[in-house]
């Protein structure tokens, strides 16, 4: 057995030692003789390295990667770098005297289910007591509070065949494809192709695979991905570890590339894994997979033990066996449970099980039981154990397909297949390496020359799956779940194996079965008499192997988790101090505070004075503007709106509301009529995309007839909201048009000029209640023009305001917006019932009428508090003043609250049953949750101008 | 009245990494083109003869100075250089067979180009790289932004809505960065 000189330093709990190219943290660790590695989750039982992959039910570690701990990360697949640093988990106050390990002394207490029959006095305790007791005593390793500092990626592949698995199988299907020119994406989850073949002393056929498949430029080789997951319509989610097998990986390299795979079809060649036997004592560390040992001897070149035995119950093991003593292992026993002759070259225990170990943190020695009773035991370091081998055939279950048990190969294999996918090699079953590249070639109708090999009977094995005795045989060595764990289980009415599943945790946590699933499954079915078949499979569901949280978000974390949308004058707000509000995804002003400003209440009151009293500015692009043409732009909507709009005439503008089809408000806004077939709609910002969306839907599917063509052109102008009683002094200076009351009145709309020639678009509306009017130019132009208002209207004392004044004069005239349009409420709720015509259809108009909503009371008023230095704030209930604040009494629930310079204290808006019936009444609005009440008096929504004077000015 | 001052969408400064270059490219004016089904061959017919001959379905058309490509059923984009007529879109008359919409400052264009354009192209959107050739025009996501992606002489035009240009030029520069980091 040769290995290179070591190089590669790293640690382990501490303690310094070196490995070389192309150990895995557990090959290193074997090779300096640590058998020790892990705490098993509820015992604490000392475990050892199990297998030399991604089943690895043991040998989880904490790495310390760039300082930050990576928990349960598999000894088996990392691979060892300069500098790694590695910890064990679940251990206090070491690995080696665990205190805890006082649980495997109480077994018996914490047998399957115990959660479920103890701790159940006082019932109190559980959350606070029990259950964060066991919480410490059991577990896997502990996550770090602190931000990963690695950054993740994301990215999306095509391809003609995806092919899962980079073995035998896998390399031919590959070569195959290839010839055919077809686009090929092959991927694996460990660092080097060709599978188990790596663990054979021949390569021949191995090396030849890997070069012919480099002369294919449509072959795309993918290693270190794990394909984890097989969704719909072809799709396969994949993770690629780009770094964490480096020292000192590219800053700007993401640890991990999250991949979505889509395959025109998928050739799954993912190999078979091999099975442990459940036998007393079965756990100590030095105990392995056979094929482990084989891995670890050949690939890695270490040296497992010195005296090495095997445990097996078919042919291949022998196999396994002569490969081992080829490659130098000391085989002193193997342990064979089938009735066969005795091979000679081997010291061959046939019709003999393995009945016991011993050594507490390291194997020392096995019992070996023939058919006849007789037992010995036999001192050796370590065990190899094959059961058998079970067809990886998880990716074919992810879409709801179950594996079906095949009893020639005591194993389950893939039957029915999500569209487009195909099983080949050990994988279905077929084990040998030509078997392998029959498969590949009859799957992809390809004739690569199959290579000589010796011929290996599958079904020349016995069923063995346990066997019985006093000490623990642990089924799920991840779980801590036993043969008798499964016993009770069954014993308590467990029948189905999905129960056995919850009742035991079989098949769970990081692992999820892959070692133990059949073997759970085959002692339920001999205890409760069934065959395998009968007592069925649970569901494989993805990922096949954990996915970090960091891999599924990409780059979409922090202030990256969604883009960032700036309106057009966001730089000259940014200038003036602005302090920003995200908005879905816009970046809006939220006020502009001056020097001496010390509460954001000084600036925004000023904001509202300044409208209110003069003339201020404010970028309003945010809200949807959805351009509207076509011969039946007006019919169409009058079926969208819920007031009338086919006789609107050109050049003017009007407030619209819409409701969805279930008669509930939708959105309000309004619609300019530029043309006979030409309209702008106008939307809230917050349902910009959902109106047009709904737009396009009335179009599309309930009225395609219509000559209608919509295109969003909320980004193309930068529309400012100029307001106040000055306002048209100041846009009379800006736009190259008479905008006299007479020559412009409220509500006109029109295409216009600067007075610089710029094209232009000018609406009278008012969202504020004062004299106001929108004036949009094209985007590019909405910083220097935002500037320029300010500076044209300098002696008019032009403010600008943001998002909160906006807010405040909003609520003191009393208009609906989005705190209103909850989703919940009618149009009868917000006062506009009469906007709901009956002379004309309109979407939602006949849900709208239902009793339900009909006999609905609330409606939309104004509130102000007695005492006027109280604080209204939205969300809180209405309450008659001698009423408990109980659900039973609630008479309904402010929306929108803000302190009003304008009336001197806060003001409110919200919906109150009987509403008309209680003005000037006085009734309590409280906040439980803030232990809140504030008397207040039912008022007009309108606190300022209810005639609409001002507006119209 | 002065004149207004332009503001880019984004920084004018391209992003260079290794040969890879992300550029933004704003003299593109754009007009939006929707007709149906009934005079879809008359728009095509009458554009063709003013320069602007339609591409079919998910492709793109037209000379160094002008162009088209298809954004929908029955819908395209007419785009030519900005500077030269800014009204441009005011003067388009397709004679009732089809609604036109100025789109100048709805989009922000940037162009992609360089060696790794399609291993860059595929940590960005769901687009099959194979179709990552000169005549492509389709409509997908950029890190959850909706953007058409033009593909003329191995350059990639990626249209994204002006006011998340800036999130637009900092998710391809991430995954440029990423990709030569793991190439």
């Amino acid at each position: 057995m040769t290995r290179p000189q070591p190089s590669i330093r790293f640690t382990f709990d501490g303690q310094t030692y070196y490995g070389v190219p192309g150990d895995t943290l557990a090959s290193a660790l074997l090779a300096n003789g640590v058998r020790l590695v892990a705490r098993s989750f509820k015992y604490h039982r000392p475990r050892g390295i199990f297998s030399a992959g991604s089943e690895e039910p043991n040998a989880l570690v904490t790495v310390h990667h760039q300082g930050h701990p990576e928990p349960n990360t598999r000894a088996t697949t990392l691979e060892l770098y300069d500098g790694l640093k590695a910890t064990s988990q679940s251990a206090w106050p070491s690995l080696r005297f665990d205190l805890m390990s006082v649980n495997d002394r109480l077994s018996s207490m914490f047998a399957a289910g115990f959660y479920y029959k103890t701790f159940m006095w006082p019932a109190k305790f559980w959350e606070s007591l029990y259950e964060p007791m066991i919480r410490r005593a059991a577990g896997l390793g502990v996550l770090s509070t602190n931000p990963d500092p690695s950054h993740y990626d994301k990215g999306f592949l095509h391809c003609d065949v995806l092919i899962v698995g980079g073995g035998a199988a896998g390399l031919a299907a590959a070569q195959i494809a290839g010839q055919k020119g077809q686009r090929v994406i092959l991927c694996d989850e460990q660092p080097n192709l060709g599978g188990r073949l790596q663990d054979e002393q021949d390569q021949t056929w191995l090396d030849q695979a890997r070069e012919g498949l480099a002369s294919y430029s449509t072959v795309r080789v993918m290693t270190r991905t794990t394909v984890f997951g097989t969704f719909d319509h072809g799709v396969y989610g994949a993770v690629t570890r780009n770094t964490e097998h480096l020292a000192s990986p590219d800053r700007d390299a993401p640890k991990q590339t999250l991949w979505k795979i889509t395959a025109g079809r998928c050739v799954l060649a993912t190999g078979a894994l091999e099975r442990p036997i459940a036998f007393p004592n079965n756990d100590r560390p030095g105990i392995m997979l056979a094929g482990a040992l084989q891995t670890y001897a050949i690939r890695h070149g270490v040296e497992v033990g010195q005296r090495v035995a095997l445990f097996i119950n078919h042919e291949q093991g022998l196999a396994c066996a002569r490969a081992l003593q080829a490659a130098g292992v000391n085989l002193v026993a193997v342990v064979d449970a089938r009735d066969t002759p005795k091979a000679t070259d081997l010291p061959h225990f046939v019709d003999a099980q393995v009945t016991n170990t011993k050594g507490r943190h390291a194997l020392k020695a096995i019992q070996i039981t023939g058919s006849d009773g007789q037992r010995q035991w036999i001192a050796c370091d370590a065990l190899g154990v094959s059961g058998g081998w079970s067809p990886n055939v998880q990716l074919t279950c992810h879409t709801g397909a179950r594996p079906v048990w095949n009893d020639c190969l005591n194993g389950f294999v893939a039957k029915s297949l999500p569209p487009g996918q195909s099983v080949i090699g050990s994988a279905n079953g077929q084990y040998a390496l030509d078997a392998c590249i029959r498969s590949a070639n009859e799957c992809l109708e390809g004739d690569l020359p199959l290579p000589k090999c010796d011929a290996v009977d599958p079904s020349n094995a016995v069923a063995l799956f346990h066997v019985p005795g006093k000490a623990p045989a642990f089924v799920d060595f991840q779980n801590d779940v036993t043969v008798k764990d499964v016993k009770l289980s069954h014993q308590e009415g467990m029948i189905s194996v999905e129960h056995l599943k919850r009742y035991t945790t079989l098949g769970m946590a990081t692992d999820q079965g892959k070692t133990a699933n059949v073997v759970g499954l085959a002692v339920m079915a001999e205890l409760t008499g069934k065959t395998i078949p009968e007592t069925g499979t649970t569901v494989f569901r993805p990922p096949y192997t954990p996915v970090s949280m960091g891999a599924l978000a990409g780059r979409s974390r922090g202030k990256d988790f969604k883009p960032t949308r700036l309106t057009p004058s966001h730089q000259a707000a940014t200038q003036r101090g602005a302090v920003f509000v995200e908005v879905g995804n816009w970046l809006r002003a939220q006020w502009f505070p001056l020097p001496g400003e010390t509460h954001w209440r000084q600036s925004v009151d000023r904001e509202v004075l300044a409208v209110r009293q003069g003339v201020g500015v404010c970028d309003v692009t945010t809200l949807g503007k959805i351009d509207v043409q076509g011969r039946d732009a007006a019919e169409f909507l009058n079926l969208v709106y819920a007031n009338g709009f086919k006789k609107l005439p050109v050049g003017k503008t009007r407030y619209g509301l819409m409701l969805r089809e279930d008669g509930i408000a939708m959105d309000d806004g309004t619609a300019a009529r530029l043309a006979e077939d030409h309209f702008v709609v106008t939307t809230t910002t917050a349902n910009a995309v959902g109106v047009y969306r709904h737009m396009e839907f009335v179009h599309q599917c309930l009225y395609p007839d219509l000559d209608v063509h919509m295109i969003s052109t909320t980004e193309g102008w930068a529309q400012f909201a100029i307001a106040g009683p000055q306002s048209r002094t100041l846009v009379s200076r800006v736009v190259d048009m008479d905008v006299s009351n007479e020559a412009f009145e409220f509500m006109a709309c029109a295409e216009t000029r600067l007075k610089n020639g710029l094209r232009a678009r000018l609406f009278r509306i008012s969202f504020s209640g004062e004299l106001a009017y929108e004036l949009a130019v094209p985007a590019r132009f909405g910083n220097d023009f935002f500037n320029y208002l300010l500076e044209v209207g300098q002696d008019l004392q032009v403010t600008p305001y943001g998002t909160e004044a906006l807010g405040v004069l909003r609520i003191e005239k009393g208009h609906a917006a989005g705190n209103e349009l909850n989703g919940q409420t009618t149009a009868q709720n917000l006062g506009l019932g009469r906007m709901v015509s009956d002379l004309k259809d309109g979407i939602g108009r006949v849900a709208s009428r239902r009793p339900a909503l009909i006999d609905d009371t609330r409606r939309l008023v104004g509130f102000k508090p007695i005492d006027p230095s109280q604080t209204l704030m939205g969300g809180m209930h209405l309450l008659d003043l001698d009423t408990k604040a109980v659900a039973e009494n609630d008479l309904g629930y402010l929306t929108s609250a803000a302190f009003s310079p304008h009336v001197g204290s806060s003001i409110a808006l919200g919906f109150l049953a009987d509403a008309e019936s209680r003005m000037g009444e006085q009734l309590k609005a409280v906040s439980p949750v803030d232990n809140i009440e504030v008397i207040v008096e039912v008022c007009s929504a309108h606190f300022v101008d209810p005639e609409g004077e001002r507006l119209r000015a | 009245m002065r004149n207004l001052i332009e503001m880019p969408a984004s920084s004018t400064q391209p992003i260079v990494v290794g040969d890879m270059r992300l550029t933004l490219v704003d003299d593109c004016a754009l007009v939006s083109v929707s007709t149906d089904a009934m005079r879809t061959a008359g728009v095509i017919e009458l554009l063709t003869s003013m320069g602007y001959p339609l591409p079919g379905i998910e492709q793109n058309t037209g000379s160094a100075e002008q162009g088209a490509f298809w954004m929908g059923p029955h819908q395209w984009m007419l785009w030519r250089d900005y500077r030269s007529d800014p009204d441009w879109a005011a003067e388009i008359d397709l004679q009732g067979l089809a609604a036109t919409t100025e789109q100048t400052d709805a989009w922000a264009r940037f162009d992609l180009s360089g060696s790794a354009l399609v291993s860059v192209m595929e940590r960005l959107c769901n687009l099959d790289s194979a179709r990552i050739q000169t005549g492509l025009a389709t409509r997908t996501q950029i890190h959850h932004m909706g953007v058409f992606v033009v593909v003329v002489d191995a350059v990639a035009q990626i249209y994204v809505p002006r006011s998340m240009a800036d999130s637009l030029v900092h998710a391809v520069a991430g995954a440029i960065r990423a990709n030569l980091a793991v190439a």
